[in-house]
C-alpha cells in the first residue's frame, strides 16, 4: 500500500510517526520483508559527517555610517569576495588565511557558528553613494543581518578509496597516504550515507528540507559534478556520482556539526554534518533503504597516479572498508575512515528524533534533480 | 618491583660510540626493548621501553644521563583534545604502534599510551588540530 508524503506528515504532527534510521533499517526489511517495512515504517533518516570542500557562506555585515561598498573583504585575516553589493559577500570554505597557513574560511565559518567574534577588515574605492574607503572592527552571527551557507557540492553519493603506491608519503585531500600502499582511506558513511539510501532521487529534490550543520537546511539544486552515469553494483554507484546544493541558516546551526578542518599539504576545508530524511512511500523506496554496507561497494585508486582518471586497483564493499584491513595482491591494508561515522550516527538519530517529536515535517520536491547527467572535462587550448 | 616505561634517548655525534643499550643489560639487568632509532651524522635519537627493578632503572637513567646523554621519559606526550577530535580516525591506520583504534561498536576513537612511541604520525593526519605532541 503506498503512503503520501502529507500522510506520512500528518503522523508526523500527531505524534505517531515511525521511524528508523538507514542503519536499523537494515534488518527491519531482512527480518519482515520489504512490503512489511514499507507498511510499517514512514520515515527512514539518514547521515554524514566529513570533509565538504565546496561550501561557504553568503554574509550580509549591515551599513557602517558612513557606508562602505566592500570590495577587497578579510574576515579573521581570511579574504571573502568582493564582487557582491556592498555589504554582501561570500567566504569559501577552502580560503587560506593569509598569515596563517592552518586557519582559513572553514574555521571562520565553525567560529561565526560558536559564536565567537571575528574581526572584519574591508577597503573600496570610496565613491559618490558610499564615501567610506575602509572600515576595521569586528561581529558575531548575531550581529551581523543574514547569515546562511550555501554549499555547491556536499553529500557526494558513494566517493573512491585512496592509497599511494609511491615511495614516498603524499598528503592529499583524502588525507595522508603512506608509501607503498601501507594505508587507504575512504570517506562515505556508507549505509548510513544520504544519497546511498536513495539511489536515483525518487524523493530528494529541489526544496527538500534537511539537517545541516545542526539546523534546518534545504536542498537547493543539484550540486556541481552531479553524475548519473557511474556504474552500479547491487543498485548503488560504485564511485562518486550525484551531489546536492545545500542551503541552511547559520544562526540555527551548531559548531558541533560544523568543523574546520585543516588538511596537511591539501589546505582548509569544511567538515559539515548533512542528513535526510527519506519518506517510506513504498516498498522500493523501503528496499533502497535497507541497503547494507555488504552491498556498497567502492574503488580503490592509487592516488600518486597524477593524472585525472586514475585506474581502479580493487572494489572493496563498506563491510570490509569498515573492518580496518583490506587485502589487496597478497598483503593486508590499513583503513582508516575520513569522515566521521560516530558523529554521522548522532546527525541520524538527532533527525529521528526531531521528526518523531513533530518538530520537522517532510518536503516533496519542487523539482527532480537531473536523471541523466554527465561530468564534463576541461581541456587545455591554446 | 618491577616496571616498563618508555624513554626517549637523544645523543649528539660525540656519544654515539657508547654501547648504551648493551650496559643497559650487562650492568643494570634492564630489559630493552627498541621503538624506534633513528642516526645521522649529527647524532640520533632513540625511542624505547626498558623493563626492569624501579631502583635499577633509576640507576640505569642516571648512567645514561652522565655519558651526556639527553633522556626524557615518555608518557601521555600525544595528546588528544576531545573537544577538538571530531572522531574521523583519519589518525588510525597512520599509527605504527596501532596506539590509535576505533571502537567498531561506538566508532569513537581511542588512543592508548602504551603503544604510544610518539613518533608524530598522527600530527600530520589530523584535520582539526586535536592532536599535539609534548616532546
Amino acid at each position: 500500500m503506498a503512503k503520501t508524503v502529507s500522510e506520512i506528515n500528518e503522523r508526523i504532527r500527531s505524534g505517531k510517526a515511525v521511524v528508523y534510521t538507514a542503519e536499523e533499517m537494515v534488518d527491519i526489511v531482512r527480518d519482515k520483508g520489504a512490503e512489511k517495512a514499507a507498511e510499517e515504517v514512514d520515515v527512514v533518516t539518514t547521515g554524514t559527517f566529513g570533509a565538504m570542500c565546496s561550501s561557504g557562506a553568503f554574509l550580509n555585515f549591515g551599513h557602517s555610517d558612513p557606508p562602505l561598498r566592500m570590495t577587497n573583504i578579510r574576515v579573521n585575516g581570511v579574504e571573502a569576495y568582493g564582487g557582491l553589493a556592498a555589504v554582501d559577500t561570500y567566504i569559501g570554505a577552502t580560503q587560506v588565511s593569509e598569515s596563517d597557513r592552518t586557519y582559513g574560511g572553514g574555521f571562520v565559518i565553525e567560529d561565526l557558528i560558536a559564536g565567537k567574534r571575528v574581526s572584519l577588515e574591508a577597503w573600496g574605492p570610496g565613491t559618490d553613494c558610499y564615501v567610506r574607503k575602509n572600515i576595521k572592527t569586528s561581529f558575531t552571527l548575531d550581529e551581523i543581518n543574514e547569515a546562511y551557507l550555501f554549499n555547491p557540492r556536499n553529500s557526494y553519493q558513494n566517493y573512491g578509496v585512496a592509497t599511494n603506491n609511491s615511495d614516498r608519503t603524499l598528503h592529499t585531500y583524502m588525507g595522508k597516504l603512506l608509501p607503498r600502499m601501507k594505508n587507504a582511506n575512504y570517506s562515505s558513511a556508507g549505509e548510513l550515507s544520504p544519497l546511498l539510501n536513495d539511489p536515483h532521487l525518487e524523493t530528494i529534490g529541489v526544496g527538500t528540507r534537511i539537517f545541516l550543520g545542526g539546523g534546518e537546511g534545504f536542498v537547493s539544486w543539484q550540486g556541481t559534478q552531479f553524475n548519473t552515469t557511474v556504474p552500479e553494483r547491487n543498485g548503488v554507484p560504485v564511485g562518486g556520482s550525484r551531489t546536492l546544493a545545500l542551503i541552511g541558516d547559520m544562526k540555527q546551526m551548531s559548531h558541533r556539526f560544523v568543523r574546520g578542518l585543516d588538511i596537511y599539504g591539501y589546505g582548509i576545508s569544511l567538515a559539515i554534518g548533512i542528513g535526510i530524511p527519506i519518506p517510506v512511500l513504498n516498498a522500493d523506496i523501503a528496499r533502497h533503504t535497507a541497503v547494507s554496507d555488504a552491498d556498497i561497494y567502492a574503488n580503490l585508486t592509487d592516488y600518486s597516479v597524477t593524472s585525472r582518471s586514475r585506474p581502479t586497483l580493487a572494489q572493496y564493499t563498506y563491510e570490509q572498508l569498515k573492518s580496518g584491513t583490506i587485502e589487496y595482491d597478497g598483503h593486508s591494508i590499513r583503513t582508516s575512515p575520513l569522515s566521521s561515522y560516530r558523529n554521522a550516527r548522532i546527525v541520524a538519530n538527532t533527525l529521528k528524533d526531531w521528526i518523531e517529536h513533530g518538530e520537522f515535517l517532510l518536503t516533496e520536491p519542487v523539482k527532480k534533480l537531473p536523471e541523466e547527467s554527465s561530468v564534463k572535462t576541461l581541456e587545455i587550448r591554446e | 618491583m618491577s616496571m616498563e616505561r618508555k624513554y626517549k634517548f637523544q645523543f649528539n655525534e660525540l656519544e654515539m660510540q657508547s654501547s648504551v643499550t648493551y650496559t643497559l643489560v650487562s650492568r643494570f639487568d634492564i630489559e630493552p626493548n627498541i621503538l624506534k632509532a633513528e642516526m645521522d651524522d649529527s647524532g640520533g635519537v632513540l625511542i624505547l621501553k626498558l623493563k626492569g627493578e624501579e631502583e635499577n632503572l633509576e640507576k640505569a637513567i642516571d648512567h645514561v644521563r652522565s655519558l651526556g646523554i639527553s633522556v626524557m621519559e615518555l608518557s601521555k606526550h600525544i595528546t588528544r583534545d576531545h573537544d577538538r577530535c571530531i572522531d574521523c580516525g583519519s589518525c588510525v591506520a597512520v599509527c605504527p604502534s596501532k596506539a590509535f583504534t576505533i571502537d567498531r561498536e561506538s566508532w569513537e576513537v581511542h588512543l592508548n599510551f602504551e603503544k604510544c612511541v610518539a613518533c608524530g604520525s598522527c600530527l600530520t593526519s589530523c584535520p582539526t588540530h586535536a592532536i599535539s605532541l609534548t616532546i
